[in-house]
């Protein structure tokens, strides 16, 4: 498989393969963020499409001292905070729910009910802590690469991922207060005999 | 450590973010302390939810208009640099072009930095590379590691004294290895070389693995009719020094330097550096030694996957499902078990610690901490005394999120056949793995530590500095003398205070304040008061 930064090297030698190649590799990733982000598809795909723009425009001074992944969704959430800073007074909160009763078929497809109450709690968290939450447990950035990504030291990334984890744990069990608390022990049984392992070769 | 430093380090932790030190350190508390251990549970199930979010698929429509755009506005470098400043000139003015050049003088590199990135590039081109260097760690081991690079393949081969004990070679597709201790060969398919965050032998990886390093460009000196750069790069207990030519931008040689208690100290160098000549192709090939018990990863994974979707056993309590998907008892007795129970719920809390184990033998388990297995509830059980046989059947009792108790009988356990648990690599699903923070030697010392553990805390002193002694003299002999935290050695010195045993405990209590010197803990106040009480300790048994 080609490296990211030889790929970009075809693509600004004539290959548009090499672009072609990059986008599918790093699309999907990026979408996902800008999806969970925002919680609409059509606003994912604009984010998503005006961030590959933008990379497109400053490619060739991309140097690789970071990782092109990093790089991109770097792009991707300074647009996104621009974007939230713009239109603050404009929008509404961010509906977890919306997208799953939208009328977007896939969307619905892609919503679990696992996720309904994890969406309801990160919409509620702080836009940092979402953000690096996202960027870490979606994503799977390495803190190093969320410190490039947020342009702050590692040390505030762990800190702010330890809070946020904080936050939402609190949002959580705010949201699991009605569940019912069963109180039954069950009795020892035996296996029921299912074919399990043996014994190594 | 303490209870709150060690909670605020737990989510760093669970995604491997702190090193080694401070995981034994952690791993070791977690051990001993129920309360960070629930928490710890609390923060890895916070976590789960997030497998179960999933995004549609971006459109169509999206991937053509980016690639019209890509096909249309190809930016070249030049082009691209005198654009952006003729814009920035025109929108701004002069006053505003005097800020741009501010701006980018504060954000530019140092000129270290700048000269280290061209020394990163520098390796990145080269074709080939060979390089042979040794590394010995304070008081531990000293080890030849020789690597050999061409053109995406890689060849390692890691010696102890002249003796081949590690070899790993990745043709670009299969990354396989051979261990010959135990004369058994690994076959593993991977997109990367080597391990799962491996970047290369180059100096670019070695600074990405760094992370925010101090950079300095000492000197240039001559050497052999060259000019070279001598590049220091110091990250808290580590330090590098590189020699770099400055016509080709190639190092020469390097140096490490680990943090000692009495400053910095030699722990490894280049001996042999090689670029850009023939590297024999057949060193790239991999075939395993005849005899040697072949270890296929790929098949390991179906069959994995196979027996984890089937399940050992399972029970309903509440109406929740909970099925037992792996038992496995290693070669020295430890046991590695696996559960889920109903769907993921990131909602509850689960207290898989005060799940237990207990066997036909009466053997008693330690409920150990430093075992992940696939982000499910899973346990590692220490016997807290090497098992005297083969028990005929095992009992779990998995307490479930709900605080449901399930009882499990198994009467055939999948046996390893070495010390640690056979668990394939799933490289194919990030995140997705299982592991122990401790594996081969650290497991070991793991599970001494352990003992140790239960010993002291059942007050008997002389059984659990019996234990403490094996994992300190598997520590030195294996890894490196400030390997164990000041939290192992404090607890050593009390147990030799508590038998009478002045000079030992202060042997101990000084060690404690060696591994405290070379932690990068050492500026967190409550290390700081305990190496001050460690000193106190020392001058009172003098």
């Amino acid at each position: 498989m080609k490296d990211d930064r030889r790929l970009i090297r075809e693509y600004l030698s004539g290959s548009d393969q090499g672009f072609e190649d990059l986008y599918d590799r790093h699309q999907p990733a990026l979408f996902a963020l800008a999806y969970h982000l925002l919680g609409r598809t059509q606003d994912a795909e604009d984010l998503s499409q005006t961030a590959w723009l933008q990379a497109l425009r400053s490619l060739a001074m991309f140097r690789g001292r970071s990782s092109f992944r990093t790089w991109l969704h770097a792009i991707a959430l300074n647009l996104y905070r621009h974007q939230q800073r713009d239109s603050r007074l404009k929008t509404e909160p961010l509906d977890p729910r919306s997208a799953a009763v939208g009328g977007d078929p896939q969307a619905a497809l892609a919503q679990r009910e696992d996720a309904v109450a994890l969406r309801a709690a990160l919409a509620g968290l702080d836009p940092r802590h979402r953000e690096v939450l996202l960027l870490h447990e979606v994503q799977g950035f390495r803190y190093r690469e969320i410190a490039e990504i947020l342009g702050c030291p590692v040390g505030t990334v762990k800190s702010r991922l330890h809070y946020a984890v904080a936050a939402l744990r609190a949002a959580l069990s705010k949201s699991s207060d009605t569940e019912v608390h069963y109180d039954v022990r069950s009795r020892p049984v035996e296996s029921e005999g299912l074919p399990g392992p043996r014994s190594e070769p | 450590m303490t209870c709150d430093r060690v909670q605020s380090s737990l989510k760093a932790c669970l995604d491997r973010e702190v090193n080694p030190r401070d995981r034994a350190a952690l791993s070791f508390h977690l051990s001993r302390c129920p309360h960070c251990r629930a928490e710890m549970e609390a923060i890895r199930m916070a976590s789960h939810g997030f497998r179960s979010l999933s995004a549609p698929r971006s459109s169509d429509e999206t991937r053509q208009a980016v690639f019209e755009a890509a096909r249309t506005q190809r930016p070249s470098p030049l082009r691209t640099a005198g654009r952006r400043l003729r814009s920035w000139g025109l929108a701004l003015g002069a006053a505003g072009a005097l800020l741009v050049l501010a701006l980018y003088l504060a954000l530019r590199p140092s000129p270290a930095q700048a000269a280290l990135a061209r020394v990163a590039d520098a390796v990145e081109a080269v074709r080939t590379q060979h390089t042979v260097m040794w590394m010995q760690p304070p008081g531990g081991p000293r080890e030849t590691r020789a690597s050999w690079y061409s053109e995406g393949k890689w060849r390692m081969e890691v010696r102890r004294e002249g003796q081949l004990t590690e070899l790993t070679v990745y043709d670009g597709e299969w990354s396989n290895g051979y261990n010959p201790a135990t004369n058994t060969a690994y076959l593993r398919m991977s997109n990367q070389p080597f391990g799962t965050d491996f970047k290369g032998f180059s100096v670019a990886a070695m600074l990405e693995s760094l992370g925010d390093a101090d950079v300095k460009l000492e000197a240039v000196v001559g050497r052999e009719g060259r000019r070279l750069n001598r590049f220091s790069v110091s990250h808290d207990v580590e330090r590098f020094v590189i020699l770099a030519d400055t016509q080709t931008d190639l190092p020469v040689s390097f140096e490490f330097y680990a943090r000692a208690a009495s400053g910095w100290e030699k722990a490894g160098g280049s001996e042999k550096v090689e670029y850009n000549l023939p590297v024999d192709a057949t060193l790239f090939e991999f075939t395993p030694p005849e005899r040697a018990t072949v270890v296929d990863n790929q098949k390991l994974k179906e069959e994995w996957q196979q027996r984890f979707d089937q399940g050992i056993a399972r029970q309903t309590v509440a109406g929740r499902e909970v099925v037992l998907r792996d038992f496995q008892v290693t070669a020295v007795g430890d046991v590695y078990v696996i559960w889920t129970e109903g769907t993921v719920d990131p909602h509850l809390a689960a207290e898989h610690y005060d799940s237990h184990l207990t066997d036909s033998l009466g053997t008693h388990y330690f409920h150990s901490y430093g075992f992940q297995a696939w982000g499910k509830p899973s346990g590692w059980f220490v016997p807290v005394e090497p098992p005297a046989g083969r028990p005929a059947w095992y009992e779990l009792t998995v307490v479930t999120q709900k605080r449901d108790e399930v009882r499990f009988r198994i009467t055939h356990p999948m046996l390893s056949a070495s010390a640690d648990p056979t668990y394939p690599t799933f490289k194919d699903k990030p995140g997705k793995s299982a592991f122990h923070f401790s594996w081969g030697v650290y497991a070991e010392i793991g599970r001494a530590q352990a003992r140790a553990g239960y010993w002291k805390k059942q007050g008997e002193p002389r059984r659990a500095l019996q234990y403490f002694e094996q994992a300190t003299a598997l520590a030195d002999a294996k890894v490196h003398r400030t390997y164990l935290d000041r939290w192992t050695w404090q607890q050593m010195g009390e147990l030799y205070e508590e038998i009478g045993e002045r000079k030992k405990a202060r042997e101990a209590y000084q060690r404690g304040l060696d591994s405290y010197e070379c932690s990068s803990n050492r500026d967190i106040p409550p290390e700081k008061e305990a190496a001050a009480r460690l000193r106190a300790a020392i001058a009172r048994l003098r």
